[in-house]
């Protein structure tokens, strides 16, 4: 008897995703996004990616079940992401997979879009290490977790008190006339630039921070400084190295996330760390945690950055865990809660 | 026929079940914050109630509005993926066609529906003492509001459908043998002005409709102005949508001056988007550099518009657009592709040319005194 099919439907942000999981086997990660009309904008609009979720659900379900060669009539139980991301776009997602539970009468799991992030790694590189400590880095989140449990005992020892990471990224992004959304684009133009040309501040790493804040980050004080940095070289008249300021803004980023997450899994004594989110997919972050971890003795597991960002196939995979460890269903008066 | 019929056009989650004869069973839920909450739950028991299982259904109706968008996504969401699993069709009636039903027993005058759009503001329709819609919807301002008639609903009155009224239309159109009639870019917006096809244009007469949100207003959002000239980078092509109608809108005169096409004409366009239509854009730096669009009629697709901003010409915008609208064509099933070209635009001409487009006519002073149009053919291999 194989392991129940899961479908997993993510809607929180601008990707509208369809996963179809068998255990820890990926069989179909379909998304559509609409970040090209929120490009004009520079930033997520709610209304637009709303809208484009109502349309693209129907088509991405349809793909999801096309690539991994099942039917509906297949699937054991329907996880969907309940919270946190914008109410307008979470709604589509649960008004959908609810629609799905009751026409096929299959079990539905409204999941935490967080865990998620953490729970994709089990298609990569299996069964999740428990306890283990969890950094999501994306444009909504930055967050420090410990898991013990990923379908039950999840504790955010930390998490932004201003900007998400992926957020700063859009923002110097912005400043720097580079497109939206920020972060490939400044990771790119990063690799021609020297990261130590501009000391830009870390915020919370103050020791007056490291009670109240320990495993808190901010980037709004980064943000700003990087955009004061290039209007003050504007105004004396010189040109803005773009390499060099993008690579210095990437370092401190980097160099606060990374300094953060090993410390809680020092102070923690837990030997693993999971990265998550779309800031995950960032090439610098990948290589100075794996260094970072490799110094502490702390085994640390990446996701593709393909999976790092949003997809139906971590609310799936999600999902499959909840299954396996027989954890209730959600009952079909399932709320939201948007952040 | 066993149809099962939603409505969260307004503040009511409503759901009901009818047999082709009569309503079965019918709920009505007035909480505007628990659509998503409570609308599974009210579909579960109507059926219960009424003793239907979900195979057995064979049709849905879903109210789409006009309504406040958070709230009327719900049941859309709900009723297009119940009818995707279940593979059945699902159809939309207008709200207010609903709601303007139930208020016109014997009446001698027209009616108007006012359903709350939240600001201040009013979706309204305006119905014959026949039923038929003569105007709307359409969405106003309290003082812009019609006060001829009878009114229903309003500032000072909220009304609210049933799911019952959506369900009892629903099955008489089906039963005339009516056909959802497609809504393209219409359901969007109402163009400011009076300027080319509203909603309402494009649904009278109609009363199954597409399963799409009557939104009649555009999101609210302004893109920031670009205080950095965007970085030259490569265009990146997509499908044309209603939004960026003002952007191409703004391009248009100054590449086509005295042939330049109105905001309206590109929203008659796009409402043949996709049956007869395909419009693309092109995007640079997040910034609108290029657009073309072709009609569909199989074996036979014709170029209708091809638009390079001037500070973007002379860097393949034009060939990434053109490849983009033939490859559409070819996929659905057009082998013969048609186009026209002023006579003296040898770089648009040689264009063509390199994509195995040849010259099969010409029209004398096609774009005015002594500007000939030239004609161009391809054939698939």
């Amino acid at each position: 008897m194989s392991e129940p099919l899961i479908l997993g439907i993510e809607t929180s942000c601008d990707e509208t995703g369809v996963g179809l999981v068998r255990g820890t086997t990926l069989l179909a990660d379909e998304v559509a996004s609409s970040v090209d009309e929120h490009v004009r904008f520079g930033g997520v609009v709610p209304e637009i990616a709303s809208r484009a979720h109502l349309e693209a659900i129907i088509p991405t379900l349809d793909r999801a079940c096309a690539t991994a060669g099942v039917a509906l009539r297949d699937i054991d139980a329907i996880a969907v992401t309940a919270f946190p991301g914008l109410a307008g776009a979470l709604l589509v997602g649960v008004a959908s997979a609810k629609a799905l539970a009751l026409a096929l009468d299959k079990p539905l799991y409204g999941v935490s879009h967080l865990s998620s992030h953490v729970a994709v790694d089990r298609l990569v590189h299996g069964e999740l290490p428990e306890p283990a400590i969890a950094m999501l880095v994306s444009g909504g989140h930055s967050s420090i977790l410990r898991v013990d449990d990923i379908t039950a005992d999840v504790v955010t020892l930390g998490a932004t008190i201003d900007d998400a990471a992926g957020e700063a990224f859009d923002k110097v992004a912005r400043v720097l006339g580079l497109p939206f959304p920020g972060g490939p684009w400044i990771d790119h133009a990063a690799r021609d630039g020297d990261a130590k040309y501009v000391e830009f501040p870390r915020g919370l790493t103050a020791t007056k921070d490291q009670v109240d804040h320990r495993f808190d980050v901010s980037f709004s004080g980064l943000k700003t400084a990087v955009a004061r940095w290039i209007k003050a070289r504007e105004a004396s008249g010189e040109s803005v190295p773009v390499a060099d300021v993008a690579a210095s803004f990437q370092e401190a980023v980097v160099d606060v996330l990374t300094m953060k997450a090993v410390a809680a899994c020092r102070e923690e004594n837990i030997s693993h760390l999971i990265l998550g989110g779309g800031v995950a997919a960032n090439s610098r972050l990948r290589a100075m945690a794996q260094e970072r971890c490799e110094a502490a003795g702390i085994r640390l597991r990446v996701p593709p950055a393909r999976l790092c960002t949003d997809n139906g196939a971590m609310v799936a995979a999600m999902g499959a865990a909840l299954v396996a460890r027989g954890r209730p269903a959600s009952d079909f008066g399932l709320s939201i809660r948007p952040t | 026929m066993r149809l099962l019929a939603v409505d969260t056009a307004t503040p009511a989650s409503t759901v009901a079940v009818h047999d082709g004869d009569r309503v079965l069973a019918s709920r009505r839920v007035s909480d505007a914050s628990q659509h998503a909450e409570v609308l599974a739950m009210l579909v579960r028991d109507v059926l219960e109630e009424a003793g239907v299982t979900m195979p057995e259904l064979t049709h849905i109706a879903c109210g789409v509005g006009p309504g406040p968008f958070t709230g009327l996504r719900v049941g859309l969401a709900t009723a297009k993926t119940m009818g995707y699993a279940l593979g059945i069709p699902v159809v939309g009636i207008c709200t207010l066609d609903a709601i303007a039903r139930e208020h016109q027993a014997g009446v001698s005058e027209s009616v108007t529906v006012m359903t709350g759009a939240r600001r201040h503001e009013f979706y309204w329709a305006t119905y014959d003492t026949d039923g038929t819609r003569i105007a709307g919807p359409e969405v106003a301002r309290e003082e812009n509001l019609p006060i001829s008639g009878i009114v229903v609903g309003g500032p000072s009155s909220l009304t609210i459908p049933d799911a019952s009224w959506i369900a009892q239309i629903a099955v008489e159109a089906i039963a005339r043998g009516e056909k959802a009639a497609p809504l393209g870019a219409a359901h969007v917006e109402q163009p400011a002005g009076g300027d080319g096809a509203s909603t309402a244009d494009f649904i009278r007469g109609r009363t199954l409709l597409a399963a799409e949100a009557l939104y009649l207003r555009r999101p609210d959002a302004v893109p920031p102005a670009s205080a950095v000239p965007p970085p030259a980078v490569a265009p990146k092509v997509r499908t044309m949508r209603w939004w960026d109608i003002d952007a191409v809108s703004a391009l248009e005169p100054q590449l086509f001056a005295t042939t330049a096409w109105s905001a309206g004409t590109f929203w008659s366009e796009l409402a043949g988007v996709p049956d007869t239509r395909h419009y693309v854009v092109a995007e640079a730096a997040g910034e609108l550099v290029g657009y073309a669009g072709i009609t569909i009629y199989p074996p036979e697709a014709e170029v209708q518009t091809i638009a390079v901003a001037p500070w973007q010409q002379g860097r393949g915008t034009g060939r990434a657009l053109l490849e983009a609208v033939i490859s559409e064509a070819s996929v659905r099933g057009c082998s013969r592709m048609l186009l026209e070209v002023r006579a003296d635009n040898a770089a648009a001409i040689s264009l063509y040319e390199s994509f195995g487009f040849a010259i099969n006519g010409r029209r004398r002073d096609y774009y005015g005194a002594g500007q000939d149009a030239v004609l161009m053919q391809r054939d698939a291999q």
